[in-house]
């Protein structure tokens, strides 16, 4: 009992900074859904209902330009693979023994961020460490949205704005100490990272995977091509053991 | 846009997010024994943070140069194993800062 008060009191305090991230992202989202014509009670449950930055951003966009239904849910569907990968992944470093209510509401906080912060920790990651983790987010989540819903005008535009590179510090973090220390890691990084830039930065060549793909062509550009970098570097560098094993080589 | 219209897309939006983050939570909880997929499954989590970082940092309504800072000044602290919070507050406050000065220093540059 003491053991699991003192894992999730750690997690609350490492996960305190995402969620000073998630504020303004929220707060962002919040006066994007009111100022598009969301009532106050929709958008703060859409919030509440699904932690995910992308995903509402990309459903307000859809749901303003009066998407269909089955176009809004592909589209969707196509952004959300990611996380597919990313839950696997998760599975793979929880306890087996981890009970399904615990595991129910993990899913619900398992974003891109969350998730990064977690798979810092070495060996496997305790189950309430990781609710440790999500509860601030998820609370600072859910009063951005308030917030932002009520007021357009309570925090600078230029600090929101900047405020979004915490997000992608947050994303850095977990990937370059793990680089660091592994150079399969390093490869898939460098290789995944150069795929992205060509086929999303570069502005030619998006246009023409749009062309070929539709809007939702850049999360299947994301996908397909993580899956080409990972696959190449598991051929080269296959992992005898568990997950952990990879990341103190 | 109507309020049902509304709702149906909060609940395609809940379902997509919710059960692709749940499902393998549920159903793969034994550990993978194919050497392949195990691998696999080991590097993808790091390429697909990679390609959301990459270009999205550089393009985010800061600015190229902002953007740029903050990215070396983040992958500098991290690579240094700094704690996450200096990490995140360190580039953050310059990426601010060169916002500021964005349109001075890019005017400087000649653009």
């Amino acid at each position: 009992m003491k053991e699991t008060k003192s894992l999730f009191k750690q997690g609350v305090k490492e996960g305190f900074p995402i969620g000073l991230g998630y504020l303004p992202l929220a707060f962002t989202l919040g006066v994007n859904a009111a100022t598009g014509g969301f009532e106050f009670f929709s958008s703060v449950v859409m919030s509440l209902l699904s932690f995910t930055g992308v995903g509402q951003m990309n459903a307000m966009a859809l749901m303003f330009g009066n998407s269909t239904y089955f176009s809004i849910f592909i589209a969707l569907l196509v952004i959300n693979l990611r996380n597919i990968v990313l839950s696997l992944s998760l599975s793979q470093r929880l306890d087996e023994n981890v009970s399904l209510w615990k595991r129910l509401v993990i899913a619900m906080g398992n974003t891109d961020e969350i998730f990064a912060l977690t798979i810092r920790r070495e060996g496997k990651i305790p189950a309430d460490y990781f609710l440790g983790v999500m509860s601030f987010p998820y609370f600072a989540w859910g009063v951005g949205a308030i917030v932002g819903n009520l007021a357009t005008t309570l925090v600078p535009k230029d600090i929101c704005i900047a405020m979004s590179m915490a997000l992608y510090a947050m994303l850095i973090a977990a990937v370059v100490p793990a680089l660091k220390k592994s150079k399969p890691i390093l490869f898939v990084a460098v290789l995944s990272g150069l795929l992205s830039f060509i086929m999303q930065g570069i502005k030619s060549v998006n246009e023409i995977l749009i062309n070929l793909m539709g809007k939702s062509a850049s999360s299947w550009v994301l996908v397909a091509g993580s899956i080409f970098s990972a696959a190449i570097a598991a051929c080269i560098w296959p992992v005898k053991d568990a997950k952990e094993e990879i990341a103190s080589e | 846009m109507n309020n049902t219209y509304v709702w149906i897309g909060i609940i395609i939006l809940f379902i997509t997010t919710y059960f692709t983050r749940m499902l393998p939570l549920i159903f793969c909880k034994k550990p993978i024994q194919n050497t392949f997929f195990k691998s696999l499954l080991a590097y993808l989590p790091y390429a697909v943070l990679t390609s959301m970082l990459i270009p999205e940092v550089f393009q985010a309504p800061y600015g190229v140069l902002p953007g740029i800072l903050g990215f070396i000044i983040a992958i500098v602290l991290a690579y240094l194993e700094q704690s996450l919070v200096v990490v995140l507050a360190v580039s953050t406050i310059i990426t601010y800062i060169a916002m500021l000065f964005n349109s001075q220093i890019m005017s400087a540059l000649g653009f």
